[in-house]
């Protein structure tokens, strides 16, 4: 009963509504912008909430957090260029699907795919928080090498056209990610030198330019401006871009089965919503009856993304709240805030501050709300975008690319990795090269060749620690049916050319 | 054929990059306390792996193209002077935005492209003025102070 009236005390607090209103208005603003992160649009928030009640500024904090991972996907679907790392995959039926005319349905699905998300896994954070935080806390290195290797696997889903190019490409971008010290002896890799190379290249410079500099390229290159503009608005359906109840009851199995996959890996220490995506993507051209119309506009691809990465939200408060151990990049940052505030993260948390934990519940619950009134009142706005001409649009996103990757490091050699991996990501890209798994590449990479060194320190060199831990096998056989599927479909594929030709 | 060339302009270079940095990967210590996994290993590995895979894809490139067409330029590939002069301008804007500051260097670059680039019915100059200043001073202000992210001044440091 006390929770329930802690629970309205938060609802009936016009500034603390107020406060979150405006937070996830900020946050949506940051996921928006190419270059600008949830975690940067929180870390900037911590100092200014210092002097706000503990509830105010938490509510205010998870808003920007809620609006910086789901507003990612407005940019993904309208301009090919993810707002934020977890949108990489929204582009891949995303923008096929703006291009179409559909970019309105689009942004619709993402945003009732963000709700859903959002909603399933806080959901899951006030029901069954401590019993699951435990199980993801067994992860040590072996199992991270082993989610990892399983998270590269997904190149062969995202690289319809060409396997053997997604895999080159998902290669390249490891290749970039062993620039920098390496993790386990401190030796200097390909660092030619500088030290700006020696922390390696950063993900949101390599994002943006792998993203933002060939589409951009490629846009203004393949039409002149005025075609691209009205071939854009000529087919652009604003009618129904709120998907009904029977269409979010039809896509039940993927928006469930995205949500558990993006709160498990919320969960799990130092993943995040990029890796919840392009598994939960993965999963849902599986579970679908039109596998092939992946990559080309399928709703299911925008809906698996989206719910995915918001289910990150809920999923890593979990070990945040109860244990102290941030889930990923932002509740790191949110760490800092909470123990600003004087609160120390862990089982007294929900005892001494019973009032702060129906807080951060509440508020959550509520910045999803926002979240999704702000962007379904918006989408008319949104789209607007694509009436800009390109003389004007293209010159607008080069510039918000530039100031994206300098303003995270406040670094101009960001800005040199940005354009530098741009122009070999056009190169690449109008060679029939996805830019999907050089992006996989550079988040993996680091996470799969230090936890495997680290494991076999850990067993001394002995490989079977690979197989005889449960979690590290489950993902090691789910990684080799993936490989044997993979061949028996090219082998299949093969044949049928094969059959065909000889007619 | 457009698409084979930049195919094979992008397999060549890459396939050059990773014969460069396989050497590199020599000159890396090789220790290998982690089961004889050292700060090599991968590198070399992934290296030694798109070199194979890019001979393969190469080969699939050289097969789509006639016998009589196959010569050496076809690894370079032929853009639009639009596209380079774009190129050319981002480089520019890149190079002097640090000593002229982010103000200058943007309304420049935003004047530039969307003047030179509009379609000549569409051009003009007052408006792509207008909309180059009241761009940059825009996200000058909301990253600026806004946000608190500085960004560079230039020769205006003094005056902001």
């Amino acid at each position: 009963m006390t929770n329930y009236s802690l629970v309205l005390d938060v609802l009936l607090d016009p500034m603390c509504m107020f406060l979150t209103f405006a937070g996830t208005f900020m946050g949506l603003v940051f996921g928006a912008l190419p270059g600008l992160t949830a975690t940067m649009g929180v870390a900037l928030l911590v100092p200014l909430t210092f002097s706000l009640p503990k509830v105010y500024a938490l509510g205010m904090m998870l808003g920007v957090y809620v609006g910086g991972i789901a507003g990612g996907a407005v940019s993904a679907i309208l301009l090919n260029i993810p707002g934020t790392p977890s949108a990489v995959v929204t582009t891949l039926d995303g923008y096929p699907m703006a291009k179409k005319g559909e970019a309105a349905k689009a942004l619709g699905w993402a945003v009732t795919s963000s709700f859903l998300g959002g909603f399933i896994s806080w959901g899951i954070l006030v029901t069954v928080a401590p019993q699951i935080a435990r199980y993801a806390l067994k992860f040590g290195p072996p199992e991270y090498m082993a989610l990892a290797l399983f998270g590269l696997m997904i190149i062969a889903s995202i690289s319809a056209k060409s396997l053997l190019k997604g895999i080159v490409a998902g290669l390249f971008g490891l290749l970039l990610s062993f620039v920098g010290v390496d993790q386990m002896t401190g030796d200097l890799r390909f660092t030619f030198d500088s030290i700006n190379l020696m922390t390696g290249i950063a993900i949101m410079p390599a994002l943006i330019g792998f993203y933002a500099i060939p589409q951009i390229l490629d846009t203004f290159e393949e039409q002149s401006s005025q075609q691209e503009t009205e071939t854009f608005t000529k087919k652009l359906k604003l009618d129904n871009f709120f998907p009904s109840l029977l269409q979010i009851w039809k896509a039940k199995v993927i928006i469930f089965v995205s949500s558990i996959i993006g709160t498990f890996i919320g969960m799990v220490p130092g993943t995040g919503g990029n890796i919840a995506s392009f598994l939960a993507y993965d999963q849902a051209k599986r579970l679908s009856k039109t596998p092939d119309e992946f990559g080309q506009g399928a709703v299911e691809g925008v809906i698996a993304s989206e719910t995915a990465n918001n289910g990150v939200t809920g999923g890593a408060l979990i070990p945040l709240l109860t244990l102290g151990i941030p889930g990923d990049s932002v509740t790191a940052v949110l760490l800092g805030g909470l123990m600003i505030h004087g609160l120390q993260p862990g089982p007294e948390l929900f005892t001494k501050f019973p009032d702060v934990v129906a807080g951060i519940f509440t508020t959550l619950l509520i910045a999803n709300i926002f979240m999704a009134v702000i962007q379904f009142g918006g989408i008319r706005l949104f789209v607007k975008i694509l009436d800009i001409p390109n003389h004007f649009l293209l010159p607008i996103l080069i510039i918000l690319s530039v100031v994206g990757s300098f303003a995270l490091r406040n670094n101009s050699f960001d800005v040199g990795v940005t354009i530098v991996l741009g122009l070999i990501g056009y190169f690449m890209s109008r060679g029939g090269f996805p830019m999907a798994p050089v992006v996989l590449g550079v988040v993996l990479g680091p996470m799969l060749e230090s936890e495997l060194r680290r494991s076999l320190i850990m067993s001394r060199g002995d490989w079977s620690i690979f197989y005889t831990r449960p979690i590290t096998l489950f993902f090691l056989i789910l990684s080799l049916m993936i490989i044997l599927s993979t061949l028996y479909r090219s082998y299949r594929s093969f044949l049928e050319r094969k059959g065909e030709s000889l007619k | 054929m457009k698409k084979t060339r930049f195919e094979l302009f992008a397999l060549t270079s890459l396939t050059i990059g990773a014969v460069y940095f396989t050497y590199l990967s020599y000159h890396l210590p090789t220790e290998g306390f982690s089961g004889g996994i050292g700060p090599q290993s991968f590198p070399r590995a992934t290296f030694f792996f798109i070199i194979v895979l890019n001979f393969i894809l190469i080969a699939r490139c050289l097969k789509k193209i006639p016998r009589n067409e196959l010569r050496l330029s076809l690894i370079v590939p032929s853009l639009p002077i639009r596209t380079i002069s774009l190129i050319f301008l981002i480089v520019l804007f890149f190079v002097f935005w640090d000593y002229l500051g982010f103000l200058l260097s943007s309304f420049l670059f935003i004047f530039s492209s969307a003047y030179f680039f509009a379609p000549l019915e569409k051009r003009s100059f007052t408006g792509s003025c207008f909309f180059a200043l009241g761009f940059s001073l825009l996200i000058h202000f909301l990253f600026v102070y806004g946000f608190k992210i500085p960004l560079p001044a230039g020769f205006f440091e003094r005056y902001i």
